[in-house]
C-alpha cells in the first residue's frame, strides 16, 4: 500500500483527541496532540498489545490507557509510569504510519517516500460508512479504485470525496466541498448510503 | 437517603449513577448478584420489580423502575435549573431520544450479555439491531455539530445523553467499535468532561 489514502476528516479529529479507524481490516488510529500535527499509527500499545485508540492525549503525547505507556510524537515511548526513573531505550516505538493532511482531510501512507496530494483547503461536509464494496460504491459514484478522490458533481459545486477501503464489503467515504451546502450535501450522501446498501441487500 | 439497587457491571444502573454524581446527590447503594447469582429473579427482588429488571431506585417511599423514568424523576426532583430535563419546547424530543435510549439502543446491551456473559441469544441479529441504532444517533449528532450544537437536544447537556452515553460507550464489550461513527466519538468526549462524571468497568474516567 504505497499510496496516499484518505482515512477521516479533520475536523473529526480535533485537538486532544483519539479516532479508531479501519483501513484495509487494519486497526489504525488517529490522535492529535496541543501542536495541532495529526498523528497516524497502529492502534496497539507495543506493550501489551491494548487499543492505543482507547487511550488518553495529553499536551503532546498519548497515553496508553492500560498501564500508561506514554508515546511522544514522533512514536518513541517517553514515559512507564511503573518505572519512572527508567529512560526508556528508544527501540520502545508505537508503529507509526506517514500522516499528512490536505483538502481537509488526514492522509496515512506505509511509503512516506513519495510526497502527500496538494490540495486546496476545502469545507468538511460528512464522513459516512457505507455497507459496501468500495468497487461498487465508486461505480456509482463514477470514481475509480485507483485514485483516492471522487469528483462528484452536487448543485452547483463538485462535491471532493476521499475514500477508504474498511474491509472487502464496507467503504468509508469522506466529502468536502468548495462551497457546498452542508445539509443538503450531507442528505444527498445519505440518500447514496441508502440506496447502494438497499441494492446490496435486493 | 435515596438507594439505588445496583449492579456494577449494568449499563443501565450506571445511567442512574451518572446523573446522580453529576447532580451531586448523596445515595447508597445496595449491590444486587445479577451475574451469576440472578438475584434479580429471586422473590425479594421481585417485590421490588415484578419485571426483575435493575435498576430499582427507592426515594422517600417512592419506588421506581426502569432507568430512564428514573433519570426523569432525579431531573424533575433534584435539578433546580431545568436543565437535564427542560420544560419547554425542548421536552418532547427530550422524551423520544429518552425512549431510544431505552428501546433501540438497548441492543447492544443485549449482545453485551451475550458477548461478555454468554447469555443465550443471537449475537450477529442484536449486533446488527445496534449498529442500526448507533447510526441512527450518529446521523443526529453530525446533524447537531453542523448545526453548531454538542448535545442530543437543544445547548446543554439533558437526561437524553445521560441515558445515551453508558451503552454507546460500552458497544467495544458487545464487539461493536466506534469506528463508523465520527460525530459519536466527538460527543462522548463531550459527555465525559461534564463536571461530575464517573467511569465504571469498561469506561474509563480518563478521556
Amino acid at each position: 500500500m504505497a499510496d496516499w489514502i484518505p482515512i477521516a476528516l479533520s475536523r473529526d479529529v480535533p485537538v486532544g483527541i483519539t479516532r479508531a479507524v479501519i483501513v484495509d481490516t487494519r486497526e489504525v488510529m488517529i490522535w492529535r496532540g496541543e501542536d495541532g500535527v495529526a498523528q497516524v499509527w497502529e492502534d496497539r500499545c507495543p506493550h501489551r498489545g491494548m487499543r492505543l485508540s482507547l487511550g488518553f492525549v495529553r499536551g503532546n503525547a498519548l497515553n496508553c490507557l492500560y498501564h500508561g505507556w506514554q508515546y511522544g510524537a514522533g512514536a518513541n515511548c517517553l514515559r512507564i509510569p511503573a518505572h519512572p526513573d527508567l529512560t526508556v531505550p528508544p527501540t520502545i516505538r508505537a508503529n507509526a504510519f506517514a500522516a499528512a493532511e490536505t483538502g481537509g482531510m488526514v492522509w496515512m501512507s506505509d511509503d512516506s517516500a513519495a510526497p502527500p496530494p496538494q490540495l486546496p483547503a476545502l469545507t468538511p461536509v460528512i464522513s459516512l460508512a457505507i455497507e459496501v464494496a468500495p468497487e461498487r460504491v465508486l461505480a456509482e459514484l463514477g470514481g475509480s479504485t485507483a485514485e483516492p478522490l471522487i469528483e462528484l458533481p452536487f448543485a452547483a459545486d463538485t462535491l471532493q470525496i476521499g475514500w477508504h477501503r474498511v474491509h472487502a464489503a464496507k467503504t468509508m467515504l469522506h466529502a468536502t466541498g468548495a462551497g457546498a451546502d452542508i445539509g443538503a450535501a450531507t442528505a444527498h450522501l445519505r440518500a447514496l448510503r441508502q440506496n447502494l446498501e438497499q441494492g446490496v441487500a435486493a | 437517603m435515596p438507594k439505588l439497587y445496583d449492579y456494577v457491571l449494568s449499563g443501565s444502573c450506571y445511567k442512574v449513577r451518572l446523573l446522580l454524581n453529576m447532580l451531586g446527590i448523596a445515595y447508597e447503594t445496595q449491590a444486587v448478584d445479577f451475574f451469576p447469582g440472578r438475584e434479580h429473579k429471586r422473590p425479594e427482588f421481585l417485590a421490588l420489580n415484578p419485571l426483575g429488571q435493575l435498576p430499582v431506585f427507592e426515594d422517600a417511599g417512592l419506588v421506581l423502575r426502569d432507568a430512564q423514568a428514573i433519570l426523569c424523576h432525579l431531573a424533575s426532583s433534584y435539578d433546580a435549573s431545568g436543565q437535564w430535563l427542560p420544560r419547554d419546547v425542548r421536552f418532547g424530543s427530550v422524551m423520544m431520544w429518552l425512549s431510544f435510549a431505552g428501546g433501540e439502543l438497548m441492543a447492544i446491551s443485549g449482545a453485551r450479555m451475550i458477548a461478555m456473559l454468554n447469555y443465550p441469544g443471537d449475537l450477529a441479529t442484536l449486533q446488527a439491531k445496534a449498529r442500526t441504532a448507533l447510526r441512527l444517533l450518529d446521523d443526529h449528532l453530525a446533524d447537531r455539530a453542523q448545526a453548531g450544537g454538542l448535545w442530543i437536544v437543544g445547548a446543554t447537556p439533558t437526561i437524553a445523553d445521560i441515558a445515551s452515553f453508558p451503552y454507546v460507550a460500552l458497544s467495544h464489550d458487545a464487539g461493536i467499535g466506534h469506528e463508523d461513527y465520527p460525530a459519536i466519538n466527538l460527543w462522548q468526549r463531550q459527555v465525559r468532561k461534564l463536571p461530575g462524571f464517573v467511569g465504571m468497568p469498561g469506561v474509563p474516567g480518563y478521556f
